[in-house]
């Protein structure tokens, strides 16, 4: 079988090299920059924000101030109070921490134990592949809550263990990504050349097919974030997770659900503002990096 | 190691694919990609295997890199056996035998530069530096300037990423280098370039090649011996100017004449035409795999045909063509 | 409207004729033109465009049919077809004529064909768009076209699907998408490249024989001589966007006069010693060749003249046209 014919290179032959000699990284922020826009600073803002939460937050965030509980969002609590009397405004700040290290963290561990077993998943196929592969299978089939109450109950109720759940949940989806990455990666030529070179099969892993997988892992990253943040606010709001006076967007939201039939409505909105603006801005890193890779 | 031990000798290669359908699973079709090919490689040496697709060239020189295991047979690269050792126990060989891919584009990892790739292989070699001076030194002999270390391979034309694909494959000093069509995804005005390279290269470092190729044109300019292949099987083996004055077996006469598409005639075609696609025999059968495409067949061809010596060098496996009832010569050969 | 329209008395001479056509992208902020100036024309029922790539062979094909891809646009001169003017036309009109009076097949027929519909069904769909019968008309059709290009047991193979076909198999039912309304001109780029030998030549066959059956005009594209020898009664000889030579394929290819038709010549044959007769140097990248002759870097004959001017097509002999200033 013939290849198709090469087409002549696109770089004129009197420019001088632009690309360093290094990473892939250098190269691509100096062409595109223009890609760093608007949804990276929404999430650049949150991460200061969770930072800087204890400077930033005028109230502490799980005082109760009875006498003052239920005040509508005014010039002393720009969100309002909740049913405890506690500032909402001081809470959504402190939440920011609680929701971002739980998704970052859940996700940075699905990475971890995914992207490698992917890798491995898919390179060396066969029985390996098939077992892990049935495994994350049915991990996903499972649907999220009835997990988690499963996990829940057999492991205890507290945010660690909803971290464990929010890296359990997205594992597999690195997984398999990783794994429909480097499938067709197998045959290529450049690994076959690698072998020829006498380099050992993990090495060949390491140094040829993740770095090739790395597109697509970065954008899933933040998409997964996004997924992660919803996890633990639904979670939450359930009950799991985080106990009830620490602010978490996603039991504050419970907690002022049933205000609103009521017409105290800042109880809910605002912390569920802060959840959508949130996975939106996940959402469109996690387009833009994949731009980023495609485009060429 | 002798002065006459030969760099490469191949005997009785087998391997075979099985191919599952997808209707039903139970139904595993085995492929035979190489079945019973032997050959031999001297040293300065090159042997073009020639064949369509599925003939099994590639799934040949890849055998020989240890890139697949063989089913059976016996591989021996200078002397040594290779088909049973691990590849941990192949490791050290590795910088005897290295490989030219078919399309340069995807054989150079695209996260890495030229320099680097380059450097990867060098690290088999034994003594000597490894170092950027020995990658410009590299580059030069195959007629790249320095800078291309430097380069990704996106940056770089068809041409001259063969050739670098070429230094790569120099880098640790091989006997034998593996080329599996070189020249096919290349402009036709740059194919002689990089053939005027290998043969440049051979005389001056004594390379033995193996060259998996369908293209004659390129047999005719770099290669001492040629074999054809068909479905597995080896069909013909000659010195290459014997078997373009005189080729012998009807898929040989075949290629010839597929290959000079202005001078057909009806006569011609009914003589040496190879009719229909290609087909995997049913299992079970011995006989020549040729029948149902070939113009000369005949009932006697569907036993087992073995591969005889007509001439010295020049082995064929066709009864027909053996008896000489085969018209050899006439096909346009000395085009 | 790129050119003047025709004016209603002219008789349309030609089935196609090119006149000067410029296809520019843009790169950099810079416009790159990769056809600059191409003069061609049908005057014979099979006229072959032979060149390397970054020739301009398939961007030609594509300006014809209206496919230029996203960012390259015609920015000058005519394409003419039975008189009418192409370039200009709403995407409307375009698409009444493609595949109903121009066709075209590409080079690897299994990546054109759809691999969900069965092939019969392809066929019949194309034949059904642009006449309009019915189903039950349009599935005989089909099923005769496949059996017209050799497809044994057509009623039962039309409901196949594609990948139950091989190359060349896969080829011949594209090649049916193709001529099934019985268009005026196919094109066929790259039609056989990527096939084996043996199955190259049935292809190519094929091609001719249906061309010939349904009477429509041949425009064959590739980079093999050998093809375009086998199969063309004219070749037009492209490099790096412009016309080199034009003429009777045995003509040109017994006596070329443009240096680099020449050199390519001589590159199809191998010398006594098995050598081949390459030509040193590669194509130039299309934006540093300005108004200048694209070959000037690699020609034998080079002159001063041919680094400052673009050379103009000539009749150096009856029917055959050269582009060089040195001959």
């Amino acid at each position: 079988m013939q290849a198709d014919i090469v087409n002549v290179a696109q770089l004129p032959p009197e420019l001088p090299p632009i690309q360093p000699a290094g990473g892939q990284v250098a190269q691509i922020w100096a062409q595109r920059r223009h890609l760093f826009n608007g949804y990276w600073a929404v999430i650049g803002l949150f991460v200061v924000v969770a930072i800087l939460a204890p400077i930033l937050a005028p109230y502490d965030p799980v005082r109760s101030d009875l006498p003052n509980r239920l005040l509508p969002p005014s010039w002393q609590h720009w969100f309002g109070t909740d049913v405890y009397g506690m500032d909402i405004y001081s809470r959504v700040l402190w939440a920011t921490r609680t929701d971002f290290s739980i998704a970052l963290i859940g996700v940075l561990l699905a990475v971890v134990v995914g992207v490698p077993l992917g890798a491995l998943s898919g390179y060396l196929g066969g029985l390996a592949d098939d077992a892990l592969s049935r495994v994350s299978e049915m991990i996903q089939a499972i649907p999220l809550f009835l997990f988690a109450l499963m996990v829940f109950a057999a492991l205890g109720n507290s945010s660690r263990v909803l971290v464990g759940v929010v890296a359990l949940v997205n594992a597999p989806i690195f997984l398999k990504l990783t794994r429909s990455v480097v499938l067709p990666l197998r045959n290529a030529d450049f690994i076959a050349a690698a072998r020829c070179a006498g380099l050992r099969p993990i090495t060949v892993v390491i140094k040829h097919i993740l770095p090739n997988a790395l597109a697509p892992v970065s954008s899933q990253f933040s998409i997964s974030c996004a997924y992660a943040i919803q996890i633990t606010a639904g979670l939450s709001f359930l009950g799991f997770g985080v106990p009830i006076p620490y602010p978490e967007w996603g039991s504050m939201i419970q907690e002022g659900a049933s205000r609103i039939i009521y017409g105290e409505w800042w109880t809910s909105v605002f912390p569920g503002l802060a959840v959508l603006i949130a996975v939106l801005g996940f959402g469109g890193i996690g387009r833009q990096v994949h731009k980023m890779y495609t485009t060429s | 190691m002798s002065a006459t031990q030969p760099i490469l000798q191949v005997d009785s290669l087998t391997k075979s694919f099985s191919a599952r359908s997808m209707l039903n699973p139970l139904n595993v079709r085995r492929i035979p990609a190489v079945d019973g090919v032997s050959l031999t490689i001297g040293r300065g040496e090159t042997v073009a295997v020639v064949g369509e697709s599925g003939s099994g060239k590639s799934t040949l020189g890849r055998l020989v890199l240890k890139l697949l295991r063989a089913d059976s047979g016996r591989i021996a690269l200078l002397g040594r056996e290779i088909q049973n050792l691990s590849q941990a126990a192949f490791r050290p060989l590795r910088r005897h035998v290295q490989m030219v891919f078919q399309n340069p584009l995807t054989s150079f990892d695209p996260f890495y530069t030229i320099g680097a790739s380059i450097r990867e292989t060098m690290l088999l070699r034994r003594d000597g530096d490894k170092g950027e001076r020995d990658v410009s030194r590299l580059l030069h002999e195959v007629g790249l300037a320095p800078r291309f270390a430097r380069l990704r391979p996106r940056a770089v034309s068809g041409g001259e990423l063969q050739r670098a694909a070429l230094a790569r494959a120099l880098a640790p000093y091989p006997e034998l280098v593996v080329l599996d069509e070189p020249t096919s995804a290349l402009d036709m005005s740059i194919q002689g370039q990089v053939l005027s390279l290998l043969r440049d290269l051979q005389q001056e470092r004594g390379l033995s090649y193996l060259l998996a190729t369908h293209d004659l044109r390129v047999v005719q300019m770099v290669a001492h011996r040629v074999v054809v292949m068909y479905l597995g099987q080896v069909m013909e083996t000659a010195p290459t100017h014997k078997l373009f004055s005189r080729p012998l077996h009807p898929y040989t006469l075949g290629l010839f004449y597929a290959r000079d598409l202005a001078g057909r005639s009806e006569a011609s075609d009914r003589k040496y035409r190879i009719r229909g696609a290609l087909s995997y025999p049913p299992p079970g059968y011995a006989g020549c795999r040729l029948v149902g495409r070939c113009p000369l067949a005949m009932e006697k061809c569907r036993e087992p045909q073995e591969l005889v010596t007509v001439a010295p060098g020049h082995q064929v496996r066709c009864w027909r063509a053996a008896a000489g009832e085969t018209s050899g010569g006439n096909a346009n050969a000395a085009n | 409207m790129l050119a003047e329209p025709v004016p209603m008395s002219e008789p349309a001479t030609k089935l196609l004729e090119i006149r000067g056509l410029e296809v520019s992208t843009e790169a950099e902020r810079q416009q790159v033109k990769l056809l600059r100036g191409i003069d061609l024309w049908l005057d014979v029922p099979r006229l072959g465009v032979v060149g390397e790539s970054g020739s301009g062979k398939s961007m030609t094909a594509a300006a014809i049919l209206g496919l230029l891809p996203p960012g390259v646009r015609a920015t000058g001169g005519s394409i003419r077809f039975s008189g009418r003017e192409l370039t200009g036309l709403p995407e409307s009109d375009l698409q009444e004529i493609r595949g109903r009076q121009i066709s075209i097949v590409y080079q690897n027929a299994i990546t054109s064909l759809n691999p969900l519909i069965s092939v019969g069904d392809q066929i019949a769909r194309v034949c059904r768009v642009h006449t309009g019968v019915s189903r039950a008309e349009a599935w005989r059709r089909a099923v005769d076209m496949l059996a017209s290009l050799g497809i044994a047991d057509a009623p039962h193979r039309a409901r196949d699907y594609p990948h139950q076909f091989s190359g060349g198999m896969a080829q011949r039912v594209a090649i049916g998408a193709a001529l099934i309304c019985g268009p005026k001109l196919l094109i066929a780029d790259e039609p056989t490249t990527g096939l084996d030998a043996t199955i190259q030549a049935q292809v190519l066959d094929v091609i001719v024989e249906s061309v010939r059956r349904t009477g429509a005009a041949l425009l064959l594209i590739s980079h093999d001589l050998g093809v375009i020898q086998a199969t063309t009664d004219s070749v037009v000889v492209l490099y790096a966007g412009l016309v080199m030579e034009i003429g009777r394929t045995t003509d040109v290819i017994s006596a070329p006069l443009n240096p680099y038709t020449q050199g390519l010549v001589r590159a199809l044959t191998p010398k006594e010693d098995g050598t081949i007769q390459f030509i040193p140097g590669r194509v130039p990248e299309p934006q540093t060749i300005g108004e200048q002759c694209p070959f000037a870097s690699r020609c034998p004959l080079v002159s001063d003249r041919c680094r400052r001017e673009k050379p103009l097509l000539r009749e150096l002999r009856p029917g055959q046209w050269v582009a060089c200033h040195n001959v």
